[in-house]
C-alpha cells in the first residue's frame, strides 16, 4: 500500500518536473548533443583503456610493445577534446534556443547568440605567450554540465528580461548588456576565488575529497562520502571527460596491500573496510550511481526501441566507468525521480558489501588494478581472482537492477505519456 | 511481440557477456595472477621509510634542517614525527602522503636525557613507536639514520627488540655515535659497549652499516672522541653484511653540526636514499670488507 503511494507520488513528481520549462530546455539540449558526446566519450574510453600506460586493455593485452600507441594516445586525446568542445558549445546554444523559443519563437536565435557570447566571455582565458601573443578559449571537455546548462538558461532569461523590462533592443545594447553580465559573473568568480564556472566540478569534488579524505575506514563516513559525491553528480557537477579511478593508492589500501603481501593471503587485514574495498568494488558498477543496473534495465526491458538502442550505444563506456554520456542521455541531472535510486542504490550496495566482508563471505579488494578497470571486475581483480567476490559483485548488480526497476518504470511510463501527448498534438 | 524483443535483447546480451568474458575476463584474470605473483616475489612493502633517531637532548625537530636539504627540487618526501612520552603514549605530527613510498619518520623521546639507563629506556620506547608504525602503515623494511646517541638507541633496538621475522632494516647510518661513550681509550670498554658487543649476534646479518665520524681535529668532533665512534667496529664488523667507517672533516664537522654537513647529506643521498651521484671530496673511507 505504502509502496503504491510512493509510486503514485513518483509519477506525479515526474509529471510535475516535465512541466518545468527550464528543465525541459536542459533536457532538450542534452538529448540533442548526446550523439556528439557519445563519440567523444568512446574516443576517450579508447584512449584511457587502450592507449594510456596502466590503462586496462593496455595492461591486459600488453600493448606497451607497440610503439605507435603513444601517438595514438595524443591523437585520441585531441579528437575527444574536439568532440567535447563542440558538444558543450552546442549544448549551451540548444538550451538557450529552446528556452528562448518557449518565451517566444522570435527569441530563440537571439537567446542562443547571447548564451554563446556569455560562454565565450566567461571561458575566455587570456593566456598570452611571448611567441604569438594570442588568447585562448578553454573548453576541452573538462567543464561540468551544470556550467553549460546554466549559461544557456542565463542567456535565454537575460535576453527575455533585457528585451521586455530593460528595453534593450539594438544588437549593440544587447552585446554590451551581455558583456556586462559576463563581467559580473567573472567578477564574482574572482571575488570569491572559487572559480565557479570555469572549473567547478574539480574543486567541488576535491573539496568533498579533502573534507572526507580517501582514508576512511568508518562505514558512516564512506557512505557519507559516496552520497555527497553522487549528489553533486546529480546536480551536474560532472564533466564529459570525468573518469572514475579506484582508490588503490590510499594509506589504508596500501597498508592492506603490504599486509597481504607479507602474509600471502587476504585474511585479517588491518583495514578491511575502506573506500576501495566497498565503494570502488560494489557501489560504482558502471560509474557513479551504479548506473550499469539502470542501463541493463533500459537494454532489456524498455518498450521503446530508441531507448534500447541508446542503452546499447552506451554499454561500452558505462562498462568502462565513463558514464557521463549515459547520464546526459537519460537524462539524470535534476531528475528527482532518479535521485532516490542514484543515492540509495550505492549506499545499499556498500551496506551489503560490509555485511559480506564482516561475515567473511568475501575478501576485501587489496591488489592494484589497472586504470579504468571495469568496476564490475574491481573486487575480482582486487582479490587476486577470488571467484566469490565476482559472484557477490554480480549479486549486487542484480539487487541494484531490482532497486532501480520501480524508478525505471516511472521513467518509461512518463516517456510513454509524453510521446502520446506529442502524437495527439500532431 | 514484446516478449520476442525481450528475448532478442537477452540473446544479444548473453552473446556480449560471452564475448566479454573471453576477450576481457580471461586476460584480466591472468593479468591479475601474474601481477600479484610478481608483487609477492618482490615481497617488499611499497612503503620503505627512512627512520631517524636524534641524539640526547634533541627533539623531534632535530632533523628538520637535514630533511629540508634532502627535499630539494621536485623531490618531496613526507615527514612524520613521533615523540614517545614517558608514559609510553605517542605524540604524532605530520603525515605520510599517499604515493610517497620513501617518507621520513623521526622518532624522538620526551625523556631525551643522556646516560646508560636513559638510553636503555629510549630503545624500549623506540620499539613501542616501531610497533605502532609497522602496524599502522604495514611496512616490512626500512632504512635508518641515528645521530649521536640515536645510533646507540638504534643498535640496542636491533639487538633487543626488533622482530626480524616482521621487519627488515637494510641500511643503517650512524652519525657521530659514541659506541664507547666519552671514553677515549678503546681498551676501557664502557657498559654500553660491553652490552652491544654481547648482543651483536642478534644484529640482522644482511644489514649494511655506515658509521660516520666527524673530526674537527685528529681526535674528536668536539664532543665524541673518534676512538669511541671507531669502537662500532667491535659491534658490527664480522657480524653484519657490510660495515663502513667514514670520516668527515672540514666545515660543519662539529658533533651537533653533522646532520647538516654537506658531505653527510650527500652520503645519505647516495647510501641511504640511493639517489645521489658522484663522490665526495674531503671524505676518507675505511671500508672493512667482510
Amino acid at each position: 500500500m505504502t509502496g503504491n503511494k510512493i509510486i503514485a507520488y513518483l509519477y506525479r513528481l515526474q509529471d510535475k518536473q516535465q512541466k518545468w520549462k527550464w528543465l525541459r530546455s536542459c533536457y532538450f539540449g542534452l538529448k540533442k548533443v548526446s550523439p556528439l558526446l557519445l563519440i567523444g566519450i568512446l574516443i576517450r574510453c579508447l584512449m584511457l583503456s587502450f592507449f594510456q600506460p596502466h590503462g586496462f586493455f593496455y595492461e591486459i593485452y600488453h600493448l606497451d610493445k607497440f610503439s605507435w600507441i603513444s601517438d595514438a594516445n595524443s591523437v585520441a586525446h585531441l579528437l575527444s577534446c574536439v568532440f567535447f568542445d563542440v558538444a558543450l558549445l552546442l549544448l549551451c546554444v540548444a538550451v538557450a534556443w529552446y528556452r528562448g523559443s518557449l518565451f517566444d519563437e522570435e527569441e530563440a536565435i537571439p537567446s542562443a547568440v547571447v548564451a554563446l557570447i556569455l560562454l565565450f566571455f566567461i571561458n575566455f582565458h587570456v593566456k598570452r605567450t611571448p611567441a604569438d601573443g594570442t588568447g585562448q578559449v578553454n573548453l576541452s571537455g573538462n567543464i561540468p554540465f551544470i556550467e553549460v546548462l546554466a549559461i544557456g538558461l542565463i542567456g535565454a532569461y537575460f535576453y527575455h528580461v533585457g528585451k521586455k523590462y530593460l528595453h534593450l533592443k539594438s544588437v549593440w545594447s544587447f552585446s554590451m548588456g551581455t558583456i556586462v553580465l559576463g563581467g559580473a559573473i567573472k567578477g564574482l568568480e574572482h571575488l570569491f576565488s572559487t572559480n565557479v564556472f570555469s572549473n567547478l566540478s574539480g574543486p567541488v569534488l576535491s573539496g568533498i575529497g579533502s573534507l572526507l579524505s580517501d582514508d576512511q575506514h568508518q562505514l558512516s563516513s564512506i557512505i557519507l562520502r559516496e552520497t555527497g559525491r553522487n549528489l553533486f553528480v546529480w546536480l551536474g557537477f560532472i564533466s564529459p571527460d570525468q573518469v572514475l579511478v579506484a582508490h588503490t593508492d590510499s594509506d589504508l589500501t596500501r597498508a592492506n596491500l603490504s599486509a597481504a603481501l607479507i602474509k600471502g593471503n587476504l585474511e585479517g587485514l588491518p583495514h578491511p573496510l575502506n573506500i576501495y574495498s566497498l565503494s570502488d568494488s560494489f557501489a560504482v558498477l558502471g560509474g557513479y550511481g551504479q548506473v550499469l543496473a539502470l542501463l541493463l534495465l533500459f537494454l532489456l526491458f524498455s518498450r521503446y526501441r530508441n531507448h534500447r538502442i541508446d542503452a546499447w550505444k552506451h554499454l561500452l563506456p558505462v562498462f568502462l566507468n565513463v558514464n557521463s554520456g549515459f547520464l546526459a542521455e537519460i537524462p539524470l541531472f535534476f531528475n528527482f525521480v532518479l535521485l532516490i535510486p542514484f543515492i540509495l542504490v550505492p549506499v545499499i550496495s556498500i551496506l551489503l558489501g560490509t555485511l559480506a566482508l564482516k561475515s567473511g563471505l568475501i575478501f576485501p579488494s587489496v591488489y592494484q588494478v589497472p586504470l579504468n578497470t571495469p568496476t564490475i571486475l574491481n573486487a575480482f581483480m582486487g582479490t587476486n581472482g577470488h571467484w566469490g567476490s565476482l559472484i557477490f559483485t554480480l549479486i549486487i548488480l542484480i539487487i541494484s537492477i531490482l532497486l532501480y526497476y520501480p524508478f525505471f518504470k516511472v521513467l518509461e511510463t512518463s516517456a510513454f505519456s509524453s510521446i502520446r501527448a506529442e502524437e495527439e498534438q500532431k | 511481440m514484446r516478449k520476442k524483443l525481450l528475448s532478442n535483447s537477452f540473446s544479444i546480451l548473453i552473446l556480449v557477456i560471452v564475448v566479454a568474458t573471453v576477450a576481457v575476463g580471461v586476460p584480466a584474470y591472468f593479468w591479475t595472477k601474474t601481477h600479484v605473483t610478481k608483487e609477492r616475489v618482490q615481497n617488499r612493502s611499497k612503503l620503505y621509510p627512512v627512520i631517524l633517531i636524534p641524539g640526547s637532548s634533541a627533539t623531534e625537530n632535530r632533523f628538520d634542517g637535514l630533511i629540508g636539504k634532502l627535499n630539494t627540487g621536485n623531490k618531496k618526501q613526507s615527514l612524520l614525527k613521533i615523540t614517545v612520552k614517558t608514559n609510553n603514549q605517542l605524540r604524532i605530527s605530520g603525515r605520510i602522503f599517499p604515493r610517497d613510498t620513501r617518507p621520513f619518520i623521526v622518532i624522538a623521546f620526551e625523556n631525551n636525557h643522556d646516560g646508560y639507563q636513559n638510553i636503555q629506556r629510549q630503545a624500549k620506547w623506540m620499539s613501542i613507536a616501531m610497533n605502532y608504525l609497522a602496524k599502522k602503515y604495514q611496512f616490512n623494511h626500512f632504512s635508518g639514520i641515528g645521530h649521536s646517541n640515536g645510533g646507540l638507541i638504534y643498535t640496542l633496538y636491533l639487538e633487543k627488540y626488533m622482530d626480524q621475522n616482521q621487519l627488515l632494516l637494510d641500511r643503517l647510518m650512524t652519525i657521530g655515535t659514541p659506541y664507547n661513550f666519552a671514553e677515549t681509550n678503546i681498551n676501557q670498554r664502557t657498559n654500553i659497549l660491553k652490552e652491544l658487543i654481547a648482543g651483536r649476534e642478534k644484529l640482522p646479518h644482511n644489514l649494511t652499516v655506515y658509521s660516520i665520524d666527524g673530526t674537527t681535529n685528529y681526535t674528536t668532533d668536539g664532543i665524541v672522541p673518534s676512538t669511541s665512534v671507531s669502537a662500532g667496529k667491535y659491534i658490527f664488523q664480522n657480524q653484519v653484511a657490510q660495515y663502513t667507517k667514514i670520516t668527515v672533516t672540514g666545515k660543519d664537522s662539529q658533533h651537533s653540526d653533522l646532520p647538516q654537513n654537506k658531505e653527510i647529506i650527500q652520503l645519505i643521498n647516495e647510501n641511504i636514499l640511493q639517489t645521489g651521484t658522484g663522490g665526495s671530496p674531503n671524505v676518507t673511507q675505511n671500508a672493512a670488507p667482510q
